[in-house]
Order: structure tokens, then C-alpha cells, then sequence
């Protein structure tokens, strides 16, 4: 199991490299990107800091390269929600759901009433 | 229902006052929703599965350490035969924490000693967790009254039941069994707390078991994974004074 | 919608949403510990940590279904309209109450050990028989996606990541719902006597299940098909009746390769714009004019009719499409223009 150890590791590196370039980001980064972050309070700037030490390569991509945010009017938008909504209210893929949930339940543990 | 909402106009945004049939319809929809939240928080917590009788005296919440003394045994895990004229019988010892007391415990082997700690007792199965100090475990200035007691063979037997760690199951953790107490197990075995067999007969009746390997040392660290779920297990059957020992034999133990 | 950002536009709805809330998840919490307690007195007690785990976790998981039906149930009836509003903060707080019921977990059975806390919850114990998984796992992948989607929950991560990867990152919660399932039947209902959390748990996939289903079902039956015009590329087709259109409301008309139009009646005047809110992919034609603006049924975005631009100063804009009146016919090219191209209205009555 020393792979285990490797990965976690390697995780809090990105992560810890994440937090530094967070901190830069919500100070000088986001208004480079974003003109509506110009002058916002530092609450909003707290509340991006998670996500900017998560998605650090994104927002590092679009601050070197001074993309301006992508367009409002996303035409992908209408097919993935119209994905969704087809693939979600679709009958035979929550059967198939409950189907497997009810073999993992029948294989996972004893019967009811008797003691583990 | 779109007929209803095309009959009643009303149009619901965030940033504008709510229109009167929501609000009216609002004004059920979140208590009930409530109620349905607290009864299955109630089915829930009610439901849950008891995790019986079991105390762990714990020294700094109780106020006081309690001390005991007896005959120190150190292996295969550090253990006494208690002789004051309170407690009788044999009571396993582990440190604090998820530690076993093995390194302690060594240097103290057959002799007559004094021990301060918790106690954690199960269906009158114990366990001292020593205090938390190096006079934990002091040489008794008297000798012992009697030796450590003899051990009695009671035969071959096939048990199913679970691998537990002692400490946690008898009391310091409840539930300390089962699927979601596994990893702390798995931790505790591994840390050198004593493993133990809980076997069920058929009317749910408990009886436990200290797991040794064949020949009465430690249990095999190939075992410390199946802890926590169901198996079978084959061995013999061993009695030191009150203390129901089961000498496995590695290649019989299966998952049920 | 904003401007300019800030970390949450206060109103009071989300005040008094977010007292709800709070209240509820306290109320929950506190009756499943008094409960916990009370069924189980000393010395059979449970011990305090896993109540207070078993608590959270199972609030998080109750809270994460209402997240998955709120949506549907807007659908459905419009009247939920005002709890799907502020839903992110709901979902914010299923992941602060996971990741506490993860924390407090980790800490009290992976702790005081000889190893890492977190190396000793996730280590391997399981195989390939799928009952013997580690629960741990699907625990962790349910948290980390509940993570990504509190962290870009406000409205700055869908302007910066687009709208399109922003809503594909959000219906992981689908992902994270399957694994929290799993999570819990792996874990917690294995070491149950009684069937009543089993029947709990198969309840709530039941009713997330049918409300999706229903959801879609009248999704389809609101769109009138149209299948007027066998031609690959027709000029102009008929839509609908000007009547069959409710005055400030839309009637939803579903083109060949599933594109759905909404067309808009306000006073006199018809318009016919995407049905594809640019905000979240909120069904426009479930909306209503409010003082002349398209409004969103999910979280209130507006667009003129006219040029589906939003009122200054905002800046969405979506797709517009021509129309003309032709009798009681309402005539459309079903040409998407480009975002925010000025189309004049069809005047009623002016054919």
C-alpha cells in the first residue's frame, strides 16, 4: 500500500500549490480576468479561494494568457441540459439503478434480525 | 398543473415579494417538510442497532485512575490475574489511545505488580487502559500469593463470529464492531491492541474469544484485515484462568 | 446577473431561506442525538462521537435528496419555484455538513493510531467482491465533487468557467449522489439489525427516481411538437395558434433535433426566443413578462423580447428568432439569429 501514501502526497502538493497561487489570485489575479471583480469586497474574494486552490491551472491558463471570459451565450448549454433532462427522466436508467442497489444490498450483508 | 398555474397568474422571483399563493402554499410546504425531516432523524437514531453493555471508566472524566494488583503476563499480549479481593480473574492491558502495552509490559513479566488505569469492562470481559504515566505499572513489594494460573485445554472448535480489537469492542468504542468501525479496527490491531473473537451462537449469545497463532503467540498479521466482518474461524479451544483463548490455525479462517 | 460581484446578493428571501435552513438542519441533528440518547441509555448507550457522526452524515444525506428533488418539483408545480431560488446554498450546506461528519469520522477512527488519520480510514481492506469495497471511498468521491460544486457556486465560476463546463461540472451531483449511496449502503446499513434505514434509503432513490420521470414527462408534454413541415429546411413554419399563447406567458415549441423555442405573448405584441436561459439553462418558456422582460423561472434572468438582451446593466443575451402572425397562426423561421439580434415583434390582429 505505498501507492496510497504517494497519491495523498501528491494531492496536498497540488493542493498546497493550489493555496499559494489562490492568495495571489482573489489580490490581483481576478480582476485581470474578470472586470466585474474590479473593487469587490474581500467576503467574495474569501468565497472564490477554495475553488481558485482547486482549479489553480484554469484560472492560471486565463490569467497568463489575458483571455477575457468565455461568451454568456453558450449554445452547448441548451444540448447539455436537454442531456440531462432526457438521461434523468429516463425510466429505464433509474431501474437500472434500483437494480443495482438492490444486488449490492442483497450481497453486502446478512439477512435482517440476525445478529453480525 | 400547468393548468393551474396558468389559471392563477401569479410568477415567483427571488428579488420580488413572494405572490400570495406561494406564500400560502409555502407556509405548509416548509413545515411539513420539517416534520418529515424530524421523523426520520427519529426512525433513523431510534433504529439503530444496540451496541450493548459496556462501560469505560474513563480516568480523566470520571476524576480518578483505579488501581489494581496482580501477576503480569506479557505474552502473547500483556495481561493480569488480578488478585485484590475486589476484582478476580484475568484482565487484558493496552496504553491510551490505539497503542498496545506490549514494550511496557515486558519488563514486568511473571511479577507481582501494582497498576493504575480505566477500567473498560463488557459482559465482565476487562481491560485496563494504564494511566498515562510512567508509574503506570510498579513492582509489588510483597510476592505474589500465587502464580499466574494454569492453563486448561478444552479441544478443537469451529467458531463463527468477528475479529474485533479488544479495546474498542469491550467498551471504549460503542458500536466497536461492525462495517463502519472496520478501519479504526484494522488501526487498533495493527497499533498491537489484543485481537479478540466475538462468536454468536444461534440465540445471539456472545462469547469472546483472545485470537493467538497456532502456538500461542500473537495472531498472524495476514488476520488484522478481515476484522470487523463476518468469518469462520478453526482452533483450539484454551482456558487461562478465566480468559477463553483460541489457538488458530491460519488456513482455516474464512470469510462467511 | 451582477455587475459587479460580491459574495452574496442579500434579500430577504435568501434571509429568511437560509434561516429555514439552518433551523432544519439544527432540528435534525439535535432530535437524532436527543433520540440516540434517549433509545439508548447508559451503560448501552452509543458513544457520543458516533452519534454526532451518524447525525451529520445522515443529515447531509437527507438534505442532498431534497437538493436532487427540488428541481423537478419546480417543474412540476411552480410553487416550488421559491425553494429552488437560493438551492446553492442548500447545496453548500450538504457539503459543510459532509465534510464535517468526514472530519469528525476520520479524526475519532482514524486517529490516536500509529498511522496518518486519513492514510488509516483509506486503506485498503477491501477486494473484488463488490460487498467488500471500502465504504471510505465512495464517501471521499461524494465529498470531493460536493466540494467542486460549493467552491463554484457563485456566479463569478459560471462567467469564468462558461456556462457549459460550469453546468457539466454541477450534474456530477449525480455522480456524487451514486457514490454517497453507495457510501452508506456499503457502510452504515451493513451494521444495521433492522431493515427501517434499508427501506429509508430505497424510499429515497424511489422518490428522486419518479420526480425526475415525471419531471420529463411533462417537460415533453409541454412542447408542441412539430412535425408541420417534412422539408430539411423550412422558410417558415406554424407554430401554434395566437390563442394557445396565455398574455405575458409563452407557449414552448420543440423543433426537429430536440431545439425547443419559446414563444412569448406580451399585450399585442409576439416574440420567439431560445428556450435556454444563458444563465443556468433555465427553461425560458416557463417564465413569465415581468415589466416587459422575459423572466426566468429559476433565478429571476431578464431579456427584453424584442432583442433578448438583457436590461442594462447586465449583459446576457440569447438567441431570438423571426416570427409573423398569419391569421390566428403564428408563423416562425426556425433560423436561430445571433444572441441578441433585434427582431421586431408580430403585432396581433395586423396581418
Amino acid at each position: 500500500m505505498s501507492v496510497l501514501p504517494l497519491i495523498l502526497s501528491m494531492v496536498g502538493c497540488y493542493l498546497a500549490i493550489g493555496a499559494v497561487f489562490a492568495l495571489a489570485f482573489v489580490t490581483v489575479g481576478v480582476q485581470r480576468i474578470d472586470r466585474a471583480a474590479a473593487g469587490s469586497p474581500w467576503s467574495f474574494r474569501l468565497l472564490i479561494l477554495p475553488g481558485a486552490a482547486a482549479l489553480w491551472p484554469v484560472l492560471l491558463v486565463r490569467w497568463v494568457r489575458g483571455l477575457p471570459p468565455p461568451a454568456p451565450a453558450d449554445p452547448r448549454l441548451a444540448r447539455i441540459e436537454r442531456t440531462r433532462s432526457v438521461l434523468m427522466g429516463s425510466g429505464a436508467y433509474w431501474a437500472f439503478v434500483l437494480l443495482v442497489w438492490f444486488v449490492l444490498v442483497a450481497l453486502s450483508r446478512p439477512p435482517w434480525g440476525a445478529s453480525p | 398543473m400547468t393548468k393551474r398555474a396558468s389559471n392563477s397568474d401569479e410568477f415567483y422571483v427571488g428579488y420580488l415579494s413572494v405572490p400570495w399563493g406561494h406564500s400560502r402554499f409555502l407556509r405548509v410546504a416548509v413545515p411539513v417538510t420539517l416534520w418529515v425531516m424530524v421523523f426520520v432523524a427519529m426512525g433513523v437514531a431510534w433504529t439503530q442497532r444496540d451496541p450493548g453493555r459496556a462501560v469505560w471508566e474513563e480516568g480523566p472524566d470520571s476524576g480518578f485512575f483505579r488501581l489494581w494488583d496482580g501477576v503480569l503476563r506479557a505474552k502473547p499480549y500483556p495481561m493480569v490475574e488480578l488478585i485484590n479481593a475486589r476484582e478476580e480473574g484475568v484482565a487484558l492491558l493496552v496504553e491510551m489511545g490505539k497503542h498496545g502495552a506490549s514494550e511496557r509490559a515486558a519488563a514486568f513479566d511473571g511479577k507481582h505488580v501494582m497498576i493504575l488505569g480505566n477500567r473498560v469492562e463488557r459482559d465482565g470481559r476487562r481491560i485496563i487502559e494504564l494511566a498515562d504515566s510512567p508509574d503506570a505499572i510498579v513492582t509489588h513489594p510483597d510476592p505474589a500469593p500465587r502464580g499466574f494460573p494454569p492453563e486448561e485445554d478444552l479441544g478443537e472448535v469451529t467458531l463463527t463470529g468477528e475479529i474485533v480489537d479488544a479495546k474498542c469492542f469491550l467498551g471504549v468504542m460503542k458500536p466497536g464492531e461492525g462495517m463502519t468501525h472496520k478501519s479504526c479496527a484494522i488501526l487498533c490491531l495493527t497499533g498491537g491492541i489484543p485481537p479478540m473473537l466475538v462468536a454468536r451462537d444461534e440465540a445471539g449469545m456472545a462469547s469472546y474469544y483472545l485470537l493467538t497463532d497456532e502456538n500461542g503467540g500473537p495472531m498472524a498479521a495476514e488476520l488484522i484485515p478481515l476484522a470487523g466482518e463476518p468469518v469462520e474461524v478453526t482452533g483450539m479451544h484454551r482456558k487461562w484462568g478465566d480468559l477463553d483463548v483460541l489457538h488458530v490455525r491460519i488456513e482455516t479462517v474464512k470469510k462467511r | 446577473m451582477s455587475a459587479s460581484y460580491t459574495w452574496v446578493h442579500w434579500n430577504r428571501h435568501k434571509k429568511v431561506y437560509d434561516g429555514a435552513l439552518v433551523g432544519a438542519v439544527a432540528l435534525y441533528i439535535a432530535t437524532f442525538v436527543v433520540v440516540g440518547k434517549v433509545a439508548f441509555p447508559p451503560p448501552g448507550n452509543l458513544s457520543d462521537e458516533v452519534l454526532i457522526v451518524r447525525g451529520l452524515g445522515t443529515a447531509a444525506f437527507v438534505l442532498l435528496h431534497m437538493v436532487l428533488c427540488i428541481g423537478p418539483l419546480a417543474r412540476l408545480d411552480r410553487r416550488f419555484a421559491a425553494l429552488l431560488y437560493n438551492r446553492r446554498h442548500m447545496g453548500v450546506t450538504v457539503f459543510c455538513l459532509g465534510l464535517a461528519h468526514a472530519a469528525v469520522s476520520i479524526g475519532y477512527y482514524g486517529g490516536f493510531g500509529v498511522r496518518n488519520p486519513l492514510l488509516a480510514m483509506l486503506s485498503g481492506y477491501g477486494s473484488l467482491v463488490p460487498g467488500e469495497w471500502p465504504f471510505e471511498w465512495f464517501g471521499l468521491m461524494g465529498l470531493v465533487i460536493l466540494f467542486l460544486m460549493a467552491a463554484t457556486s457563485h456566479d463569478f465560476w459560471l462567467a469564468n468557467l462558461s456556462a457549459a463546463s460550469w453546468k457539466r461540472l454541477h450534474l456530477l451531483v449525480y455522480f456524487a449522489y451514486a457514490a454517497l449511496v453507495m457510501h452508506v449502503t456499503l457502510g452504515f446499513l451493513r451494521d444495521q439489525s433492522t431493515i427501517v434505514p434499508t427501506l429509508l434509503v430505497g424510499a429515497g432513490i424511489a422518490l428522486v427516481a419518479s420526480l425526475h420521470i415525471a419531471a420529463s414527462v411533462m417537460e415533453r408534454r409541454i412542447a408542441t411538437s412539430q412535425a408541420a413541415s417534412r422539408e430539411p429546411h423550412p422558410q417558415w413554419i406554424d407554430a401554434c395558434a395566437v390563442d394557445d399563447i396565455p398574455e405575458s406567458r409563452a407557449r414552448v415549441v420543440c423543433l426537429k433535433g430536440s431545439e425547443r423555442i419559446a414563444i412569448f405573448r406580451n399585450g399585442g405584441s409576439i416574440s420567439a426566443v431560445t428556450n435556454v436561459c444563458a444563465h443556468q439553462g433555465g427553461p425560458l418558456g416557463e417564465g413569465k413578462i415581468v415589466d416587459g422582460c422575459i423572466t426566468c423561472p429559476w433565478h429571476g434572468y431578464q431579456y427584453r423580447a424584442e432583442d433578448g438582451c438583457s436590461p442594462p446593466p447586465f449583459t446576457e443575451k440569447i438567441h431570438t428568432y423571426q416570427v409573423r402572425v398569419q391569421g390566428s397562426r403564428v408563423m416562425l423561421n426556425p433560423e436561430a439569429l445571433a444572441p441578441g439580434t433585434r427582431v421586431e415583434p408580430a403585432r396581433v390582429g395586423e396581418e
